[in-house]
């Protein structure tokens, strides 16, 4: 069990970035005044799947399944990753705002530019989390 | 190796008996050491994080997509190059600090000493003016409310006392400045995700391969100049990447691991005796060439993702905003085009909050105060660090000091003058000298490309010289910023906007 938990403790980088990232959206959304709601489902929609998908790399990571340290692995990732991330954000968000699920209507050139979009965010989730798994197993060398 | 400068510190304290040495210009010959080995696998942490703090500024977030709505798309091929020429200059810069451990200034004086005193006074003239802290105080008060002279004078004095208390100042630095530089690349991914199209995108991209197109209203007194400063900013401008040679150093990396690391000012006792030159390895033999190697890895893979790739993630990011906000309100390209910075920042904030919610309009005005604050704390490091280390090896008598208190000296008096100006002067400088400072400015850029062939051709042994192609890229730098400059100069009567 104590194993188990050590693994799933991976998971807190990659996670971490994700979620901060729909905290940060919603976030701005609260402080210039959107209503609660949007901010909430801008929070959960976009960060939940950020974070389950960064959960994930730092999981696949610790048992040695990618590399680590290394930018073609995780822009590839993301490459398929971030795309599906953003539509669940974006069929949510429709759901809850109008009530029903709605795809983008280019779903094709939709996905196409998250996935050109998820390069990017790929250099900034790499850089994030090798600076937060590096502080954590330096807080538990300790 | 868990602490670099702990190993050098005892080899610097017990020298090999019989000491070969590297004789590199007037100046005393460098001691053979050991090169540290390179980081294992290519790892992300290292000093471009200063370049990106410093180099992703208003090029990036304002200039560019400015031109981009004025000219086109097309127009980017220019930035793709002025880029793409300081990522060269990034690792012919990183070739002389990490085979020596010297910054890029005390290679110039090797040369020829007046050349470092040139740079001494050019940092003196163009950096010691809080005009840069305006745009993002400002975009801070559009958020706020608090005064942006308030904000400005407020975080200065924070600065000071931050870089002051700090043990080991670019340990500090570098975790703070990574945490912001994250935060930033990360946001402004989610924000192009949720805003932009394919169209534009694809539009902004293959702008960037347009090679030759500079439409006819481009090249006129009024828009010339700006292209030329805007070619400038593509990337760290001015001395910036003369400065990094000093975080490369403070990391740790290469030869830099022998030389001790700038401390704050509350812990200057603590720091180790600055030797008076730096190191040289032994690059006959073929182990330390292969860690050599090793470390040029580790550099390109800096210079290449994260320099080249964030600047380009960002600039794109705002480009695909720009088009996305003119597109929902057509006055703003108008707006843009002809106001002022700061009437044209809130022009694109304000059509950034009609076409995504007032979201995108404050969204964009953080992301002008975090690029502000992350120049701001970078700039006044790297003046200090600069001058600094200038100082303390060429001015008679400043050895009696410790570094720090060189730095800590420079710090203070930057921000003194600072805040004296921000509340009773013009912050960008004295209006009769502006032309002075963007024209030196440029010129440092097109200077510092000459040195840097010099420096790296002259004072470094054959073996780890830059190649031919390499020698042509920089020549070529050298060429199209003094050559843009002088023309500007010459044809128009204006220097750069």
């Amino acid at each position: 069990m104590a194993i188990r938990e050590g693994f799933l403790g991976e998971a807190v980088p990659g996670a971490f970035v994700g979620l901060a990232a729909g905290l940060i959206a919603g976030g701005l959304a609260a402080l210039v005044g959107q209503p609660l709601g949007w901010a909430l489902v801008t929070t959960v929609a976009l960060g939940l799947p950020l974070g389950a998908f960064g959960g994930g790399f730092s999981l696949l990571v610790a048992a040695g399944r990618l590399p680590a340290g290394r930018f073609a692995p995780v822009a590839l990732y993301w490459l398929v990753a971030f795309p599906l991330a953003r539509l669940v954000h974006e069929t949510t968000v429709g759901l809850v705002l109008a009530g029903q699920v709605r795809l983008p209507p280019d779903l094709a050139g939709f996905l196409a530019y998250q996935g050109i979009v998820s390069l990017g965010w790929a250099i900034g989730f790499l850089w994030l989390h090798e600076r937060i798994a590096m502080r954590l197993r330096a807080t538990a060398s300790r | 190796m868990d602490d670099p400068n702990l190993a050098a510190r005892t080899e610097t304290s017990t020298p090999p008996e019989k000491e070969r040495v590297w004789a590199a210009g007037k100046l005393e010959a460098m001691p053979i050491r050991k090169l540290p080995d390179a980081p294992p696998s290519i790892h992300l942490l290292g000093p471009t994080v200063f370049l990106v703090a410093l180099g992703v500024g208003m090029g990036e977030s304002y200039m560019w997509p400015r031109l981009v709505l004025v000219f086109g798309p097309d127009i980017r091929w220019l930035f793709l190059i002025g880029v793409t020429l300081q990522a060269v200059v990034m690792l012919e810069m990183a070739r002389y600090a990490m085979a020596t451990g010297e910054s890029i200034f005390f290679g110039a004086a090797r040369v020829f000493k007046p050349i470092m005193w040139f740079f001494f006074v050019v940092a003196m003239l163009v950096y010691v003016w809080p005009g840069h802290l305006s745009a993002g105080a400002a975009a801070l008060e559009k958020i706020t409310g608090i005064p942006w002279t308030v904000s400005a004078c407020v975080g200065l004095i924070l600065v000071g006392v931050l870089f002051s208390l700090a043990k080991v100042i670019y340990n500090l630095l570098e975790n703070l400045l990574s945490i912001l530089i994250g935060l930033l690349v990360v946001s402004t991914a989610v924000v192009a995700a949720m805003v932009g199209t394919w169209g534009d995108l694809t539009s902004t991209v293959s702008g960037m391969f347009q090679f030759g197109y500079f439409p006819a209203q481009a090249m006129s007194p009024e828009w010339f100049p700006i292209i030329v400063g805007s070619i400038a900013f593509a990337g760290p401008s001015g001395m910036q990447q003369m400065w990094y040679t000093l975080h490369l150093r403070d990391s740790g990396a290469g030869m830099g691991a022998h030389i001790p690391k700038v401390r704050g000012l509350r812990h200057a006792g603590e720091e180790e005796k600055m030797p008076a030159r730096g190191f040289m390895f032994d690059t006959d033999d073929k182990a330390e060439l292969a860690k050599w190697k090793g470390w040029r890895r580790w550099v390109t893979f800096d210079a290449l993702l994260l320099f080249w790739g964030i600047t380009m993630l960002v600039t794109v990011s705002f480009t695909v905003l720009a088009q996305s906000a003119s597109r929902t309100s057509p006055d703003v390209k108008n707006l843009i085009e002809n106001g002022e910075r700061e009437a044209a920042l809130n022009a694109m904030s304000d059509a950034f909050a009609s076409a995504g919610g007032p979201v995108l309009g404050s969204v964009f005005l953080g992301f002008i105060a975090l690029i502000g604050l992350n120049a701001t704390l970078g700039l006044f490091d790297s003046f200090s660090r600069g001058q600094a280390d200038m100082t303390y090896h060429f001015v008679k008598g400043a050895k009696k000091f410790r570094m720090s208190h060189l730095y800590a000296g420079f710090l203070w008096g930057v921000i003194t003058f600072g805040i004296l100006v921000l509340l009773f002067g013009p912050a960008d400088g004295p209006g009769a000298i502006l032309d002075v400072l963007a024209f030196l400015s440029t010129f440092a850029m097109g200077a510092y490309c000459v040195v840097l062939l010099l420096v790296n051709n002259r004072m470094l042994p054959k073996p780890i010289r830059p190649k031919l192609v390499t020698n042509i890229i920089i020549g070529f730098g050298a060429v199209f910023y003094l050559g843009m400059l002088f023309f500007s100069l010459v044809k128009f009567g204006v220097v750069v906007g």
